[in-house]
Protein backbone atom coordinates (compact mmCIF):
# COMPACT_ATOMS: atom_id res chain seq x y z
CA UNK A 1 0.00 0.00 0.00
CA UNK A 2 3.07 2.35 1.02
CA UNK A 3 4.34 1.59 -2.81
CA UNK A 4 1.38 2.91 -4.50
CA UNK A 5 0.92 6.21 -2.22
CA UNK A 6 4.75 6.85 -2.41
CA UNK A 7 4.81 6.34 -5.88
CA UNK A 8 3.71 9.54 -7.86
CA UNK A 9 2.87 7.61 -11.55
CA UNK A 10 0.58 4.82 -9.27
CA UNK A 11 -0.55 8.11 -7.18
CA UNK A 12 -1.87 9.99 -10.46
CA UNK A 13 -3.17 6.68 -11.93
CA UNK A 14 -5.03 6.46 -8.80
CA UNK A 15 -6.88 10.08 -8.49
CA UNK A 16 -7.30 9.72 -12.27
CA UNK A 17 -8.85 6.23 -11.79
CA UNK A 18 -11.36 7.54 -9.01
CA UNK A 19 -12.39 10.72 -10.93
CA UNK A 20 -13.21 8.78 -13.69
CA UNK A 21 -15.08 6.49 -12.11
CA UNK A 22 -17.29 9.06 -10.21
CA UNK A 23 -18.11 10.48 -13.67
CA UNK A 24 -19.30 7.07 -14.27
CA UNK A 25 -21.39 6.21 -11.56
CA UNK A 26 -22.92 10.28 -11.95
CA UNK A 27 -24.05 8.87 -15.61
CA UNK A 28 -25.60 5.54 -14.38
CA UNK A 29 -27.23 7.39 -12.18
CA UNK A 30 -28.52 10.59 -14.63
CA UNK A 31 -29.32 7.88 -17.21
CA UNK A 32 -31.98 6.09 -14.84
CA UNK A 33 -33.48 9.08 -13.20
CA UNK A 34 -34.43 10.82 -16.50
CA UNK A 35 -31.43 13.19 -17.13
CA UNK A 36 -30.98 13.98 -13.11
CA UNK A 37 -28.28 13.57 -10.62
CA UNK A 38 -30.94 12.03 -7.96
CA UNK A 39 -29.83 10.59 -5.34
CA UNK A 40 -31.28 8.90 -2.11
CA UNK A 41 -27.82 8.04 -0.25
CA UNK A 42 -25.66 10.16 1.45
CA UNK A 43 -23.17 12.01 -1.35
CA UNK A 44 -19.89 10.52 0.73
CA UNK A 45 -21.15 7.18 -0.14
CA UNK A 46 -20.38 7.62 -4.07
CA UNK A 47 -17.17 8.96 -2.89
CA UNK A 48 -16.15 6.05 -0.90
CA UNK A 49 -17.42 4.01 -3.58
CA UNK A 50 -15.30 5.49 -6.53
CA UNK A 51 -12.09 5.59 -4.08
CA UNK A 52 -12.49 2.25 -3.06
CA UNK A 53 -13.18 0.96 -6.53
CA UNK A 54 -9.73 3.30 -8.05
CA UNK A 55 -8.24 2.05 -4.94
CA UNK A 56 -8.55 -1.88 -6.06
CA UNK A 57 -7.70 -0.66 -9.40
CA UNK A 58 -4.68 0.42 -8.83
CA UNK A 59 -3.69 -2.34 -6.72
CA UNK A 60 -4.40 -4.79 -9.50
CA UNK A 61 -1.65 -2.54 -11.47
CA UNK A 62 0.77 -2.04 -9.32
CA UNK A 63 0.32 -5.87 -8.17
CA UNK A 64 1.36 -6.73 -12.25
CA UNK A 65 4.34 -4.22 -11.96
CA UNK A 66 5.82 -6.37 -8.84
CA UNK A 67 5.29 -9.48 -10.36
CA UNK A 68 4.41 -11.59 -12.89
CA UNK A 69 3.52 -13.89 -10.23
CA UNK A 70 0.00 -11.99 -9.67
CA UNK A 71 -0.96 -10.98 -12.92
CA UNK A 72 -3.92 -13.08 -13.60
CA UNK A 73 -5.62 -11.99 -9.73
CA UNK A 74 -4.06 -8.38 -11.36
CA UNK A 75 -6.56 -8.70 -13.97
CA UNK A 76 -9.15 -10.20 -12.30
CA UNK A 77 -9.19 -7.13 -9.67
CA UNK A 78 -9.13 -5.03 -12.48
CA UNK A 79 -11.90 -6.08 -13.80
CA UNK A 80 -13.87 -6.73 -10.35
CA UNK A 81 -13.74 -3.06 -9.92
CA UNK A 82 -15.16 -2.14 -13.06
CA UNK A 83 -18.12 -4.71 -12.03
CA UNK A 84 -18.40 -3.20 -8.22
CA UNK A 85 -18.60 0.37 -9.65
CA UNK A 86 -21.45 -0.73 -12.18
CA UNK A 87 -23.52 -2.21 -9.93
CA UNK A 88 -22.49 0.37 -7.20
CA UNK A 89 -24.06 2.85 -9.67
CA UNK A 90 -26.80 0.75 -10.44
CA UNK A 91 -27.70 0.24 -6.85
CA UNK A 92 -27.52 4.18 -6.01
CA UNK A 93 -29.57 5.16 -9.30
CA UNK A 94 -32.18 3.07 -8.09
CA UNK A 95 -35.50 4.62 -7.20
CA UNK A 96 -39.02 5.27 -8.18
CA UNK A 97 -37.64 3.92 -11.08
CA UNK A 98 -35.01 2.00 -12.78
CA UNK A 99 -35.10 1.63 -16.60
CA UNK A 100 -31.51 0.02 -16.40
CA UNK A 101 -31.44 -2.30 -13.98
CA UNK A 102 -34.87 -3.34 -15.47
CA UNK A 103 -33.36 -3.21 -19.00
CA UNK A 104 -31.16 -6.09 -17.68
CA UNK A 105 -33.41 -7.91 -15.42
CA UNK A 106 -36.23 -8.47 -18.58
CA UNK A 107 -33.02 -9.38 -20.97
CA UNK A 108 -32.44 -12.44 -18.69
CA UNK A 109 -35.85 -13.41 -18.40
CA UNK A 110 -37.47 -11.65 -15.23
CA UNK A 111 -40.72 -10.72 -14.88
CA UNK A 112 -42.88 -7.87 -13.93
CA UNK A 113 -43.21 -9.11 -10.57
CA UNK A 114 -39.45 -10.02 -9.89
CA UNK A 115 -38.39 -6.72 -11.46
CA UNK A 116 -40.85 -4.74 -9.11
CA UNK A 117 -39.32 -6.62 -6.39
CA UNK A 118 -35.78 -5.89 -7.80
CA UNK A 119 -36.18 -1.97 -7.86
CA UNK A 120 -37.78 -2.02 -4.44
CA UNK A 121 -35.20 -4.11 -2.75
CA UNK A 122 -32.39 -1.76 -3.95
CA UNK A 123 -34.12 1.51 -3.27
CA UNK A 124 -35.25 0.31 0.02
CA UNK A 125 -32.04 -1.36 0.94
CA UNK A 126 -29.53 1.13 -0.95
CA UNK A 127 -27.28 2.40 1.83
CA UNK A 128 -26.28 -0.93 2.83
CA UNK A 129 -25.93 -2.67 -0.25
CA UNK A 130 -24.17 0.33 -1.18
CA UNK A 131 -21.64 -0.31 1.82
CA UNK A 132 -21.43 -3.65 0.67
CA UNK A 133 -20.27 -3.03 -2.31
CA UNK A 134 -17.26 -0.36 -1.06
CA UNK A 135 -16.32 -3.20 1.80
CA UNK A 136 -16.09 -5.64 -1.15
CA UNK A 137 -13.73 -3.70 -3.52
CA UNK A 138 -11.83 -3.15 0.08
CA UNK A 139 -11.60 -6.98 0.76
CA UNK A 140 -10.83 -7.39 -2.53
CA UNK A 141 -8.21 -5.08 -2.03
CA UNK A 142 -6.60 -6.23 1.08
CA UNK A 143 -6.60 -9.70 -0.23
CA UNK A 144 -4.57 -8.88 -3.07
CA UNK A 145 -1.96 -6.45 -1.23
CA UNK A 146 -1.32 -9.45 1.35
CA UNK A 147 -0.99 -11.86 -1.04
CA UNK A 148 1.61 -9.77 -3.06
CA UNK A 149 3.55 -8.54 0.17
CA UNK A 150 3.83 -12.08 1.39
CA UNK A 151 5.63 -12.70 -2.03
CA UNK A 152 7.69 -9.36 -1.20
CA UNK A 153 10.71 -8.80 0.60
CA UNK A 154 12.49 -5.13 1.15
CA UNK A 155 15.84 -4.98 0.64
CA UNK A 156 18.74 -3.31 2.03
CA UNK A 157 17.85 -0.02 -0.13
CA UNK A 158 14.55 0.27 1.01
CA UNK A 159 13.39 -0.86 -2.31
CA UNK A 160 10.18 -3.18 -2.39
CA UNK A 161 11.76 -7.07 -4.81
CA UNK A 162 9.65 -9.70 -5.38
CA UNK A 163 10.32 -13.47 -4.45
CA UNK A 164 9.50 -14.61 -7.83
CA UNK A 165 10.64 -11.97 -9.88
CA UNK A 166 12.15 -12.74 -13.22
CA UNK A 167 16.10 -11.99 -13.46
CA UNK B 1 25.06 -17.00 -35.55
CA UNK B 2 23.84 -13.08 -35.29
CA UNK B 3 20.47 -14.19 -36.71
CA UNK B 4 19.71 -16.02 -33.44
CA UNK B 5 21.21 -14.38 -31.41
CA UNK B 6 18.95 -11.16 -32.36
CA UNK B 7 15.83 -13.48 -31.85
CA UNK B 8 16.61 -14.08 -28.59
CA UNK B 9 14.86 -12.16 -25.77
CA UNK B 10 16.10 -11.85 -22.15
CA UNK B 11 13.98 -12.79 -19.39
CA UNK B 12 13.85 -9.43 -18.02
CA UNK B 13 12.35 -7.97 -21.11
CA UNK B 14 10.23 -11.54 -21.19
CA UNK B 15 9.15 -9.80 -18.06
CA UNK B 16 8.80 -6.74 -19.08
CA UNK B 17 6.76 -7.79 -22.55
CA UNK B 18 4.56 -9.71 -19.92
CA UNK B 19 3.59 -7.18 -17.72
CA UNK B 20 2.88 -4.76 -20.56
CA UNK B 21 0.13 -7.83 -21.58
CA UNK B 22 -1.21 -7.89 -17.88
CA UNK B 23 -1.74 -3.97 -17.96
CA UNK B 24 -3.35 -4.42 -21.50
CA UNK B 25 -5.63 -6.99 -19.83
CA UNK B 26 -6.53 -4.90 -17.06
CA UNK B 27 -7.52 -1.69 -19.77
CA UNK B 28 -9.09 -4.30 -22.28
CA UNK B 29 -11.78 -5.78 -19.16
CA UNK B 30 -12.13 -2.42 -17.62
CA UNK B 31 -13.22 -1.02 -21.02
CA UNK B 32 -15.28 -3.96 -21.79
CA UNK B 33 -17.07 -3.39 -19.06
CA UNK B 34 -17.97 -0.01 -18.84
CA UNK B 35 -18.77 -0.21 -22.78
CA UNK B 36 -21.19 -2.65 -22.28
CA UNK B 37 -22.41 -0.81 -19.33
CA UNK B 38 -22.28 2.49 -22.01
CA UNK B 39 -24.37 0.41 -24.79
CA UNK B 40 -26.78 -0.62 -22.01
CA UNK B 41 -27.64 2.82 -21.02
CA UNK B 42 -28.07 4.29 -24.34
CA UNK B 43 -30.30 1.34 -24.95
CA UNK B 44 -32.42 2.72 -22.27
CA UNK B 45 -32.14 6.25 -23.63
CA UNK B 46 -32.95 4.93 -27.03
CA UNK B 47 -36.26 3.19 -25.48
CA UNK B 48 -37.09 6.62 -23.58
CA UNK B 49 -36.75 8.54 -27.46
CA UNK B 50 -38.30 6.50 -29.66
CA UNK B 51 -42.02 5.75 -29.84
CA UNK B 52 -42.32 1.74 -29.79
CA UNK B 53 -45.35 0.74 -31.25
CA UNK B 54 -46.42 -2.95 -30.16
CA UNK B 55 -49.79 -3.55 -31.74
CA UNK B 56 -51.52 -4.84 -35.40
CA UNK B 57 -54.74 -4.07 -36.31
CA UNK B 58 -56.29 -7.05 -34.87
CA UNK B 59 -54.52 -8.03 -31.96
CA UNK B 60 -52.26 -6.36 -29.29
CA UNK B 61 -48.98 -7.66 -28.72
CA UNK B 62 -46.34 -7.32 -25.34
CA UNK B 63 -43.31 -6.03 -26.98
CA UNK B 64 -41.14 -8.71 -25.01
CA UNK B 65 -43.31 -11.51 -24.86
CA UNK B 66 -45.07 -11.38 -28.21
CA UNK B 67 -48.05 -12.70 -25.71
CA UNK B 68 -51.39 -11.63 -27.06
CA UNK B 69 -53.37 -9.49 -24.68
CA UNK B 70 -57.05 -9.48 -24.48
CA UNK B 71 -59.08 -6.24 -25.09
CA UNK B 72 -60.30 -4.84 -21.76
CA UNK B 73 -64.33 -4.25 -22.42
CA UNK B 74 -65.73 -3.98 -19.04
CA UNK B 75 -69.07 -2.74 -17.25
CA UNK B 76 -68.31 -1.86 -13.63
CA UNK B 77 -68.82 0.82 -11.31
CA UNK B 78 -65.57 2.64 -10.14
CA UNK B 79 -64.48 3.20 -6.89
CA UNK B 80 -65.40 6.49 -5.12
CA UNK B 81 -63.15 6.90 -2.03
CA UNK B 82 -63.63 8.67 1.16
CA UNK B 83 -62.86 12.34 2.07
CA UNK B 84 -61.59 11.49 5.57
CA UNK B 85 -59.14 9.01 6.93
CA UNK B 86 -59.06 8.72 11.16
CA UNK B 87 -55.95 7.03 11.16
CA UNK B 88 -54.46 9.81 8.30
CA UNK B 89 -55.24 13.03 9.18
CA UNK B 90 -54.33 16.43 7.74
CA UNK B 91 -51.70 18.09 9.46
CA UNK B 92 -51.77 21.76 9.95
CA UNK B 93 -48.17 22.81 12.26
CA UNK B 94 -46.66 24.85 9.69
CA UNK B 95 -43.22 22.58 8.94
CA UNK B 96 -39.83 23.64 7.26
CA UNK B 97 -38.92 23.05 3.71
CA UNK B 98 -37.45 19.47 3.49
CA UNK B 99 -39.36 17.64 6.05
CA UNK B 100 -42.59 19.39 5.37
CA UNK B 101 -45.69 17.80 5.51
CA UNK B 102 -48.02 20.71 6.39
CA UNK B 103 -51.62 20.41 4.56
CA UNK B 104 -51.19 17.03 3.72
CA UNK B 105 -54.71 15.49 3.05
CA UNK B 106 -56.42 18.67 3.04
CA UNK B 107 -59.14 19.15 0.26
CA UNK B 108 -58.54 21.84 -1.64
CA UNK B 109 -60.97 24.60 -1.23
CA UNK B 110 -63.20 25.79 -4.18
CA UNK B 111 -60.47 28.77 -5.34
CA UNK B 112 -57.34 25.73 -5.63
CA UNK B 113 -59.78 23.51 -7.41
CA UNK B 114 -60.61 26.03 -10.24
CA UNK B 115 -57.30 26.63 -11.08
CA UNK B 116 -57.34 22.83 -12.08
CA UNK B 117 -60.93 22.26 -12.79
CA UNK B 118 -60.89 25.80 -15.12
CA UNK B 119 -57.35 26.50 -16.38
CA UNK B 120 -57.89 28.23 -19.70
CA UNK B 121 -57.25 26.58 -22.89
CA UNK B 122 -54.88 29.40 -24.17
CA UNK B 123 -52.20 27.69 -22.06
CA UNK B 124 -52.68 24.54 -23.32
CA UNK B 125 -51.83 26.16 -26.77
CA UNK B 126 -49.50 28.41 -25.84
CA UNK B 127 -47.40 25.21 -23.56
CA UNK B 128 -47.85 23.18 -26.69
CA UNK B 129 -46.81 25.34 -29.00
CA UNK B 130 -43.16 25.67 -27.14
CA UNK B 131 -42.63 22.37 -26.61
CA UNK B 132 -43.18 22.09 -30.75
CA UNK B 133 -40.92 24.97 -31.26
CA UNK B 134 -38.27 23.46 -28.19
CA UNK B 135 -38.24 26.51 -26.32
CA UNK B 136 -38.82 24.78 -22.96
CA UNK B 137 -35.94 24.46 -20.84
CA UNK B 138 -37.31 21.47 -18.74
CA UNK B 139 -37.26 18.07 -20.65
CA UNK B 140 -40.51 17.10 -22.06
CA UNK B 141 -41.01 13.16 -23.37
CA UNK B 142 -43.06 11.81 -26.07
CA UNK B 143 -42.50 8.28 -25.52
CA UNK B 144 -45.22 6.25 -25.62
CA UNK B 145 -45.90 2.42 -26.42
CA UNK B 146 -49.45 1.21 -27.93
CA UNK B 147 -51.57 -0.99 -25.69
CA UNK B 148 -54.68 -2.27 -25.53
CA UNK B 149 -57.16 0.47 -24.17
CA UNK B 150 -59.11 -0.33 -20.99
CA UNK B 151 -62.79 -0.02 -22.19
CA UNK B 152 -65.13 0.61 -19.28
CA UNK B 153 -68.87 1.16 -19.84
CA UNK B 154 -67.87 2.25 -23.21
CA UNK B 155 -65.08 4.47 -22.58
CA UNK B 156 -61.35 4.34 -22.80
CA UNK B 157 -59.71 4.91 -19.38
CA UNK B 158 -56.68 6.45 -18.12
CA UNK B 159 -54.86 4.14 -15.73
CA UNK B 160 -52.82 5.31 -13.21
CA UNK B 161 -50.76 3.54 -10.93
CA UNK B 162 -48.09 5.23 -8.24
CA UNK B 163 -46.49 5.64 -5.28
CA UNK B 164 -47.29 8.51 -2.62
CA UNK B 165 -43.59 8.29 -1.79
CA UNK B 166 -42.34 8.69 -5.33
CA UNK B 167 -40.62 11.98 -6.32
CA UNK B 168 -41.55 11.81 -10.24
CA UNK B 169 -45.09 10.62 -9.72
CA UNK B 170 -45.78 13.62 -7.19
CA UNK B 171 -44.23 16.40 -9.67
CA UNK B 172 -46.06 14.04 -12.66
CA UNK B 173 -49.95 14.25 -10.95
CA UNK B 174 -49.77 18.59 -11.43
CA UNK B 175 -49.65 17.82 -14.96
CA UNK B 176 -52.01 14.47 -15.26
CA UNK B 177 -54.67 16.63 -13.33
CA UNK B 178 -54.38 19.54 -15.50
CA UNK B 179 -54.60 17.08 -18.68
CA UNK B 180 -57.62 15.28 -17.10
CA UNK B 181 -59.72 18.43 -16.21
CA UNK B 182 -60.19 18.99 -19.88
CA UNK B 183 -62.23 15.83 -20.27
CA UNK B 184 -64.11 16.21 -17.26
CA UNK B 185 -63.48 17.55 -13.70
CA UNK B 186 -62.67 16.78 -10.29
CA UNK B 187 -65.28 17.54 -7.49
CA UNK B 188 -62.18 17.08 -4.81
CA UNK B 189 -58.06 16.71 -4.76
CA UNK B 190 -56.16 16.58 -2.07
CA UNK B 191 -52.65 18.29 -0.89
CA UNK B 192 -49.66 15.53 -0.48
CA UNK B 193 -45.87 15.45 -0.82
CA UNK B 194 -43.75 13.19 -2.20
CA UNK B 195 -41.98 11.16 0.97
CA UNK B 196 -39.45 12.91 2.88
CA UNK B 197 -36.37 10.67 1.91
CA UNK B 198 -37.41 11.55 -2.03
CA UNK B 199 -37.56 15.21 -2.16
CA UNK B 200 -40.40 15.88 -0.38
CA UNK B 201 -42.14 17.77 -3.22
CA UNK B 202 -45.79 19.44 -2.82
CA UNK B 203 -47.98 17.64 -5.18
CA UNK B 204 -51.81 16.90 -5.63
CA UNK B 205 -53.36 13.08 -4.34
CA UNK B 206 -56.20 11.89 -5.76
CA UNK B 207 -58.13 10.68 -2.55
CA UNK B 208 -57.03 11.07 1.35
CA UNK B 209 -53.66 8.98 2.10
CA UNK B 210 -53.02 6.12 3.92
CA UNK B 211 -49.46 8.38 4.39
CA UNK B 212 -48.68 6.44 8.18
CA UNK B 213 -48.91 2.83 6.66
CA UNK B 214 -48.10 0.40 3.63
CA UNK B 215 -51.40 0.68 1.86
CA UNK B 216 -53.61 0.65 -1.69
CA UNK B 217 -55.23 3.42 -2.25
CA UNK B 218 -58.03 3.38 -4.87
CA UNK B 219 -60.49 5.76 -7.16
CA UNK B 220 -61.15 9.68 -7.10
CA UNK B 221 -63.22 12.14 -7.35
CA UNK B 222 -63.17 12.55 -11.17
CA UNK B 223 -66.00 12.44 -13.98
CA UNK B 224 -65.91 12.59 -17.28
CA UNK B 225 -68.15 12.34 -20.27
CA UNK B 226 -65.49 10.91 -22.33
CA UNK B 227 -63.07 8.78 -19.85
CA UNK B 228 -62.73 7.07 -16.80
CA UNK B 229 -59.97 7.36 -14.54
CA UNK B 230 -58.66 4.74 -12.65
CA UNK B 231 -55.94 5.43 -9.96
CA UNK B 232 -54.08 3.28 -8.16
CA UNK B 233 -51.47 4.46 -5.49
CA UNK B 234 -49.66 2.35 -3.30
CA UNK B 235 -48.39 4.16 -0.16
CA UNK B 236 -46.27 3.27 2.57
CA UNK B 237 -44.96 5.51 5.73
CA UNK B 238 -44.57 8.97 4.04
CA UNK B 239 -41.60 10.33 6.87
CA UNK B 240 -39.56 7.52 5.24
CA UNK B 241 -38.09 7.17 1.26
CA UNK B 242 -39.47 5.73 -1.64
CA UNK B 243 -40.90 2.58 -1.04
CA UNK B 244 -43.57 0.17 -3.53
CA UNK B 245 -44.93 -3.36 -1.84
CA UNK B 246 -44.41 -5.70 -4.17
CA UNK B 247 -47.01 -6.30 -6.81
CA UNK B 248 -48.55 -9.54 -6.08
CA UNK B 249 -49.51 -7.40 -3.15
CA UNK B 250 -51.37 -4.12 -4.22
CA UNK B 251 -53.17 -6.87 -7.35
CA UNK B 252 -54.32 -8.95 -3.71
CA UNK B 253 -55.40 -5.50 -2.26
CA UNK B 254 -57.24 -4.73 -5.77
CA UNK B 255 -59.04 -8.14 -5.83
CA UNK B 256 -60.62 -7.82 -2.69
CA UNK B 257 -62.43 -4.79 -4.12
CA UNK B 258 -64.50 -6.86 -6.47
CA UNK B 259 -64.19 -4.38 -8.86
CA UNK B 260 -63.36 -5.41 -12.73
CA UNK B 261 -62.15 -1.99 -13.75
CA UNK B 262 -59.54 -1.65 -11.51
CA UNK B 263 -58.63 -5.64 -11.43
CA UNK B 264 -58.42 -6.05 -15.09
CA UNK B 265 -56.48 -2.44 -15.25
CA UNK B 266 -53.53 -3.63 -12.77
CA UNK B 267 -53.55 -7.11 -14.52
CA UNK B 268 -53.53 -5.17 -17.97
CA UNK B 269 -49.82 -3.48 -16.40
CA UNK B 270 -48.24 -7.06 -15.00
CA UNK B 271 -49.31 -8.54 -18.71
CA UNK B 272 -47.44 -5.63 -20.69
CA UNK B 273 -44.96 -7.28 -18.33
CA UNK B 274 -42.67 -3.77 -18.94
CA UNK B 275 -42.90 -2.08 -15.76
CA UNK B 276 -39.71 0.49 -14.97
CA UNK B 277 -40.67 1.61 -11.62
CA UNK B 278 -43.26 4.36 -11.15
CA UNK B 279 -45.17 6.54 -12.32
CA UNK B 280 -47.22 3.88 -14.56
CA UNK B 281 -49.63 5.43 -16.61
CA UNK B 282 -52.20 4.29 -19.93
CA UNK B 283 -53.68 7.12 -21.53
CA UNK B 284 -56.31 5.37 -23.89
CA UNK B 285 -54.11 3.33 -25.99
CA UNK B 286 -51.24 4.94 -25.04
CA UNK B 287 -48.87 3.83 -22.20
CA UNK B 288 -45.79 5.87 -20.57
CA UNK B 289 -43.36 4.45 -18.37
CA UNK B 290 -42.43 7.47 -15.87
CA UNK B 291 -43.30 10.59 -15.76
CA UNK B 292 -43.50 12.74 -19.01
CA UNK B 293 -41.59 15.52 -18.21
CA UNK B 294 -38.78 16.75 -15.93
CA UNK B 295 -40.20 19.32 -14.11
CA UNK B 296 -38.81 20.80 -10.81
CA UNK B 297 -38.15 24.04 -11.88
CA UNK B 298 -37.14 26.99 -14.24
CA UNK B 299 -34.55 25.18 -15.15
CA UNK B 300 -33.20 21.13 -15.49
CA UNK B 301 -31.54 20.97 -11.60
CA UNK B 302 -27.80 20.24 -11.64
CA UNK B 303 -27.78 18.92 -7.91
CA UNK B 304 -30.15 16.82 -5.59
CA UNK B 305 -32.27 19.88 -4.16
CA UNK B 306 -34.79 20.44 -6.26
CA UNK B 307 -36.41 23.87 -6.46
CA UNK B 308 -39.87 22.64 -6.30
CA UNK B 309 -39.43 21.30 -2.85
CA UNK B 310 -38.98 24.83 -1.92
CA UNK B 311 -42.22 25.51 -2.70
CA UNK B 312 -45.71 25.59 -0.93
CA UNK B 313 -49.04 24.56 -2.92
CA UNK B 314 -50.27 27.60 -2.92
CA UNK B 315 -47.37 28.93 -4.76
CA UNK B 316 -47.53 25.93 -7.41
CA UNK B 317 -51.04 26.95 -7.63
CA UNK B 318 -50.68 30.67 -8.00
CA UNK B 319 -48.11 29.74 -11.27
CA UNK B 320 -50.39 27.28 -12.75
CA UNK B 321 -53.09 30.14 -12.45
CA UNK B 322 -50.85 32.42 -13.94
CA UNK B 323 -48.43 30.46 -15.98
CA UNK B 324 -45.30 33.29 -16.95
CA UNK B 325 -42.02 30.58 -16.15
CA UNK B 326 -40.41 27.63 -17.32
CA UNK B 327 -42.20 25.49 -14.59
CA UNK B 328 -45.67 26.14 -15.11
CA UNK B 329 -45.45 26.48 -18.97
CA UNK B 330 -43.29 22.86 -18.49
CA UNK B 331 -46.24 21.92 -16.82
CA UNK B 332 -48.80 22.35 -19.29
CA UNK B 333 -46.40 20.80 -22.14
CA UNK B 334 -46.57 17.84 -20.08
CA UNK B 335 -50.07 18.11 -19.62
CA UNK B 336 -50.85 18.72 -23.72
CA UNK B 337 -49.08 15.27 -24.56
CA UNK B 338 -50.95 13.16 -22.01
CA UNK B 339 -53.65 15.39 -23.52
CA UNK B 340 -52.88 14.49 -27.54
CA UNK B 341 -52.50 10.51 -26.29
CA UNK B 342 -56.23 10.75 -24.77
CA UNK B 343 -57.52 12.71 -27.92
CA UNK B 344 -55.75 10.46 -30.20
CA UNK B 345 -57.96 7.44 -27.96
CA UNK B 346 -61.52 9.09 -28.28
CA UNK B 347 -61.30 9.92 -31.89
CA UNK B 348 -60.63 13.62 -31.16
CA UNK B 349 -64.08 14.34 -29.61
CA UNK B 350 -63.17 16.78 -26.62
CA UNK B 351 -62.85 20.19 -27.53
CA UNK B 352 -59.59 20.09 -26.02
CA UNK B 353 -58.73 18.00 -29.19
CA UNK B 354 -59.10 20.62 -31.81
CA UNK B 355 -56.10 22.99 -30.05
CA UNK B 356 -54.10 23.55 -32.79
CA UNK B 357 -51.07 22.37 -30.54
CA UNK B 358 -53.01 19.57 -29.30
CA UNK B 359 -53.22 18.47 -33.43
CA UNK B 360 -49.84 19.20 -34.12
CA UNK B 361 -48.54 17.18 -31.14
CA UNK B 362 -50.99 14.35 -31.56
CA UNK B 363 -48.87 14.09 -35.14
CA UNK B 364 -45.59 14.65 -34.84
CA UNK B 365 -45.66 11.81 -32.18
CA UNK B 366 -47.78 9.44 -33.48
CA UNK B 367 -49.94 8.92 -30.86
Amino acid sequence: MTGILTSPIFLVFLIVVAVIYYFFIKYIITISSQGLFLITVPTYLLYFLSASSALLLTTSAYSIHLSYKYRIMGIEDGAASAVTTFIGGLVTSCGCSAPILSVILYGVGVNVIGVSSAITFLAVNQDWLLGIVIILNLLLMYYSLGKVSSGCKIGRNGKITTKNKLR
Amino acid sequence: MPSRKSNSRSPRSQSQGLRMLCYLAIILSVAAITISSYSLTQNVKTVYLNKTVYVNKTIYMNGTANAILPKYNITSSLITPVYYLPNDPPITINQSFGKRLTGINTQLNATELAVINNASDSYFETAGMMYLNRSLANSVIGTAKTVPPVMVNGKPSVVYFGSITCVFCGENRWAMALALSRFGSFSALFKGYSSLGDEDLPTLYWSPAHYNQSSVDLGSFYSSNYINFIAIEDTDPITAGFNLQALPTIQQEINSTGNTAYENSFQLILDLNNFQGTPYTIWGNSQIGGADAIDFGNAPPTNNTLPLTYMTHDQVLQQLSAPNNQFSWTEYAAADLYIAMTCASIGNRAPVCSLPAIIAIEKQNGY
